[in-house]
């Protein structure tokens, strides 16, 4: 009965997670090597990055998935 | 030194704005002309995969303009690079939509953004010869802007994923069911964790592929694009099956409708589930929808969209999309 979603969302966070430690190692390396002392600026622009791209996706993902 | 780093530091929200404006039309764009809910979350997927694409090629092309110290194959090598994702990515483009043509110019797009500080450095590496295999803390300022997008960009798409998946869980699943299974499917979450790390752990064994001069090998690149695009085909499998009215195939239904039709099979007493309808259709709107809050503000977005112009339709929009997006918080 709900045996195929829960495989379909199985499926979907085990490629999602797998593709995401994937690039993981590439990512620490990238900000090792920028300089372990950059890091928290490293993080802070995540925040700001994130915020309003974020927000732009939702807001086309909402217009989409639900209405 | 430190003064040498802080420079691409500080010149990097600049372009990872500018690599905002860039990418997010892209997937607005084709969500907005997506037919059915997972099919828009499959094409997001598939935007997700191929923006990995899009920043290898540019690490890439920054590579082969910048590292020309790692002998002659490796820029031979690199001049494949724009051939290999194309071959891989016109098939994912000749299986969607006719509106998918305007992939490639967002693609382009992209490639351009991250590519483009490679003409910069070349001045700034070519003096410098062996800067870039000596230590850490030498890189020129287009291999860090490169760097620093890269770090951005991924930590943005995981979030980004994870989280609009975790959104369609809850849509498809009911209350109850989402009691019993969410445990399942965070096992789901922990076990690709698991198989990402081994086989990245693997693939730092593997033969380098186009790697070298600081750029990363293109295999992992290439292996997570490619989960990236097994997770949007599962994703657009994952709807409730067996059920004629809610189960998805309706694009025209509203949220709540869908909500009552799962309450209303989870639960056999039918009189109870409808007569409570209209307070769960409200108290489900009113939690993630806001039923008001989206109107005013998209009516401040349409504004603003007629208040810029021909030139800055494009730049309306995008601010309009994302005022809209902070109006869907509450």
């Amino acid at each position: 009965m709900q045996l195929r979603p829960l495989s379909a969302g199985f499926a979907a966070f085990c490629s999602t997670l797998a593709g995401y430690f994937l690039l993981l190692p590439l990512r620490d390396e990238a900000g090792v090597s920028l300089g372990t002392h950059n890091l928290p600026r490293l993080f802070v622009g995540c925040v700001c990055f994130a915020c309003p791209l974020a927000a732009l996706i939702s807001a086309s993902c909402h217009k989409v998935f639900w209405t | 030194m430190l003064a040498r780093q802080t420079v691409p530091l500080r010149a990097c929200p600049r372009r990872s704005l500018f690599l905002t404006f860039l990418a997010t039309p892209l997937a607005s764009a084709f969500l907005s002309r997506s037919p059915a809910k997972e099919r828009g979350l499959q094409l997001l997927f598939r935007c997700l995969s191929l923006s990995i694409l899009g920043g290898s090629l540019g690490q890439h092309a920054q590579r082969v303009v910048t590292g020309g110290q790692y002998g002659s194959t490796q820029p031979c090598l690199g001049h494949y690079q724009p051939l290999l994702v194309a071959r891989l990515g016109l098939p994912v483009l000749c299986g969607g939509q006719p509106s998918f043509l305007l992939l490639p110019a967002g693609f382009l797009a992209l490639y351009v953004a991250l590519g483009s500080p490679a003409a910069a450095g070349i001045a700034a590496s070519s003096g410098r010869h062996l800067a870039g295999a000596l230590g850490a803390n030498q890189l020129a300022p287009a291999q860090a802007a490169v760097r620093v997008c890269f770090f951005l960009w991924v930590s943005l798409l995981n979030l980004v994923a994870v989280s609009s998946l975790w959104a369609r869980s809850a849509d498809v699943f009911s209350p109850e069911a989402a009691g019993r299974l969410f445990g399942l499917l965070g096992a789901g979450a922990t076990l690709g964790q698991l198989l990402g790390s081994l086989a990245a752990g693997a693939l730092a064994r593997a033969p380098v592929l186009g790697g070298g001069g600081g750029a990363p090998s293109l295999l992992p690149l290439l292996a997570s694009a490619g989960m990236l695009e097994l997770a949007g085909q599962a994703a657009a499998r994952y709807r409730l099956q067996g059920k004629p009215a809610g189960s998805g195939g309706g694009p025209s239904l509203p949220m709540s409708t869908v909500r009552v039709g799962a309450e209303d099979e989870e639960e056999v007493d039918g009189g109870d589930a409808q007569s409570q309808a209209p307070g769960l259709g409200g108290a489900a709107s009113g939690g993630k929808a806001g039923g008001g809050g989206p109107a005013g503000g998209a009516s401040a977005v349409r504004a603003l969209q007629r208040g810029g112009g021909a030139s800055g339709s494009l730049l309306g929009h995008l601010l309009g999309r994302t005022l809209e997006g902070y109006c869907l918080i509450r």
